[in-house]
């Protein structure tokens, strides 16, 4: 048996609710405005009640309410305005003092169709959630990745080191061996034609060819080398305790089967080569890690200057 | 219960199309233009047939945008509406230039938007008047919009998650001005499928 | 006195529900698939009132239609569609049809063209 509350009642339960609740006519005028909305706003019912919402609120004709909340007298339909899309559809004040990186309350907002006896629709109820908390966190959740992957030392797509890693250990590499009075050679490594197989194959295909290739790469490689990958398409070896002679021979047999490889991805099959210039440190005793990495660039430059697919000393 | 007859297969396929009718013309009435409207099929499929249907249709350099919307009450499941290549581009130059309004949004947020807002049209009219013929009433979910490339791996799993399989009931319409091609895509439940035959059967007594 | 309806329409569910909205009289009904196997029974036999749907696959209710009325230009055809679009329904009365019925149908709706058709 449904019992029936008065309408002071219902008044009482549309004024606690936490979130906004108000209700317009066809005309856009405001027929009901609840307590939250008061709060929120700053207008009291008094204030709005009978009056256009286009005129309270003049932002809203920008923000495709007007046609939304249409569809829904003509159509019927729900209509939703996601936090994505709109952040603040009515600019309120966020509310929560601690926490706060947002000014404005972040909201998403709910239109339902509210029809007569006879079935048209002849009022809409707008509700508005204020979403700030759960927007905070989530936004707290991806800066927190972020910094995970940040502070890692592995590239993720292909998982030789980052980077930053890389550059720290040549760091640390240059000074023993300049201690030791060791040679130590230093390669980059770049793709060739690596924009192709993304144009032609689409950027998953190129993601698994960079794994592939790191792999190659590292199964041609000796214990004591290092692969990092240093860009999109460029890694960066560090052959430990190898002269310019030695090192020719490494990374003879790391172009070679590259060159030999052939790399897959669903029911497409490719081949792939990769330019280098390599520096030896006996050559070029006293220099820092910049310097080192410059004149192997310019070594890869030449290298691809002069047809790709193939070594050059710096 | 028997499951899905060729009769109750039949009979669903009328109804989605009496009610993919009334979407549609929902949706005319928002963008101007005649809309032209296929046959509905209705199939007990894999979602994988669900990607060679897109695919068979649509160039693989081309994005699929798909909006998706769960629903629920006496029967539940989601509603998929894919919208490939330029269609969601030119749905929201259609609503530029039919509803004049001249909106304050980035380019990129208003064309979500309206990938959205024409989604949330269709799939309401459509689910609203087939609950109605069915004498149900149910309720939905925001919808969500993703952007996918059509040879993507994602958009493979994205749909591929979709099982076990349902009842899956395809439809699509076309704009005749503009490129807009948008396929409609529900999936239900199975732990709903026996209500829904038996209403379906129901339905079928009492209307033929 | 018979008179002769046609049901053009592929849902064979959606020719029963019409056949049931139809109201009792003596009269022969014919049911067609197809707007080509629509064409072929009314050239065998002409129908005094087509109903007639507009999605169906291969021959379009539009082209239905228009191959109707030129084969017979006082054909009496009654539109039954879920594409309720007003562009559809202009269309349809353009081409010559007598009047446009939303899916589903009610009896309500199909005794009135009845009368209006003096069945």
């Amino acid at each position: 048996m449904a019992e029936q509350l008065g309408s002071d009642v219902y008044q009482q339960i549309i004024d606690s609710l936490s979130q906004g609740t108000f209700v317009l006519d066809r005309e856009m005028r405001v027929v009901l405005w609840n307590r939250w909305m008061e709060q929120h706003s700053g207008l009291s019912k008094a204030q709005v009640i009978g009056k256009d919402i286009g005129a309270l609120f003049p932002h809203l004709k920008a923000k495709a309410f007007f046609w939304k909340v249409n569809n829904v007298f003509t159509l019927g339909n729900f209509a939703f305005f996601s936090q994505e899309l709109h952040s603040s559809l009515f600019s309120f004040s966020a509310t929560s003092f601690l926490n706060n990186s947002f000014e404005t309350m972040q909201q998403s907002v709910i239109v339902a169709p509210i029809r007569s006896v006879g079935g048209q629709v002849d009022m809409v109820c707008v509700s508005i959630s204020d979403v700030t908390d759960a927007v905070i966190n989530r936004e707290r959740l991806k800066a927190s990745k972020k910094r995970l992957e940040e502070l890692s030392r592995i590239d993720h797509l292909t998982e030789v080191a980052n980077r930053r890693h890389f550059m720290e250990h040549l760091e640390q590499e240059l000074n023993r061996h300049a201690r030791q009075g060791k040679t130590l050679s230093l390669a980059i490594l770049d793709i060739d034609h690596f924009k192709n197989v993304n144009d032609e194959h689409g950027h998953l295909c190129g993601d698994k060819a960079l794994v592939d290739f790191a792999k190659l790469v590292s199964a041609s490689l000796r214990k004591y080398d290092m692969i990092g990958r240093y860009g999109g398409e460029e890694f960066c070896l560090l052959l430990p305790a190898t002269d310019m002679e030695a090192a020719m021979v490494v990374l003879e047999r790391v172009r070679s089967s590259l060159a030999n490889a052939v790399f897959q991805w669903e029911e497409v099959s490719f081949k792939m080569t990769a330019s280098m210039g390599v520096v030896s440190t006996e050559d070029h005793p006293d220099l820092g890690v910049d310097r080192l990495m410059r004149l192997a660039d310019e070594a890869l430059y030449h290298a691809k200057a002069s047809g790709r697919n193939k070594v050059m000393m710096a | 219960m028997n499951g899905l007859t060729e009769i109750r297969r039949q009979a669903i396929e009328e109804l989605i199309n009496i009610s993919f009718g009334q979407a549609v013309a929902s949706l005319a009435e928002v963008l101007g233009g005649h809309l032209q409207l296929d046959v509905p099929k209705v199939q007990a499929v894999s979602p994988l047939e669900v990607i060679n249907i897109l695919s068979a249709s649509i160039e693989e350099k081309d994005e699929v945008s798909l909006v998706q919307q769960a629903f629920s009450g006496d029967f539940f499941g989601e509603a998929v509406l894919a919208l490939p290549g330029k269609a969601g581009e030119n749905l929201m130059y259609l609503v530029m230039e039919d509803g004049g309004f001249t909106p304050d949004m980035e380019i990129d947020k208003l064309r979500l938007e309206v990938i959205l807002e024409v989604s949330n049209i269709v799939i309401g009219a459509c689910m609203g008047q087939f609950s109605a013929l069915l004498n149900t009433v149910i309720s939905y979910s925001p919808p969500n919009v993703f952007l996918y490339k059509i040879t993507s791996d994602r958009f493979r799993e994205h749909i591929r998650a979709k099982g076990p399989e349902a009842l899956l009931i395809y439809t699509k319409f076309a704009h005749q001005e503009r490129e807009v091609t948008g396929y409609l895509f529900f999936f239900l439940s199975d732990q709903c499928l026996d209500w829904l035959y038996s209403e379906v059967d129901n339905f079928l007594d009492f209307n033929t | 006195m018979a008179f002769s309806i046609l049901i053009i329409d592929d849902s064979p569910i959606s020719r029963m529900m019409l056949a049931k909205c139809l109201p009792k009289g003596d009269y022969q009904l014919r049911q067609a698939g197809g707007g080509a196997q629509g064409l072929k029974m009314y050239g065998e036999q002409k129908a005094d009132l087509v109903f007639l749907d507009l999605t169906m696959p291969e021959m379009d209710g539009f082209e239905t239609l228009a191959r109707l009325m030129e084969a017979d230009p006082q054909a009496k055809v009654v539109v039954v569609s879920a594409d309720i679009q007003s562009k559809a329904r202009e269309k349809v009365l353009g081409l010559g049809a007598l009047d446009f019925v939303p899916k589903p149908p009610t009896a309500q709706k199909i005794n009135d063209i009845f009368k209006s058709v003096g069945l």
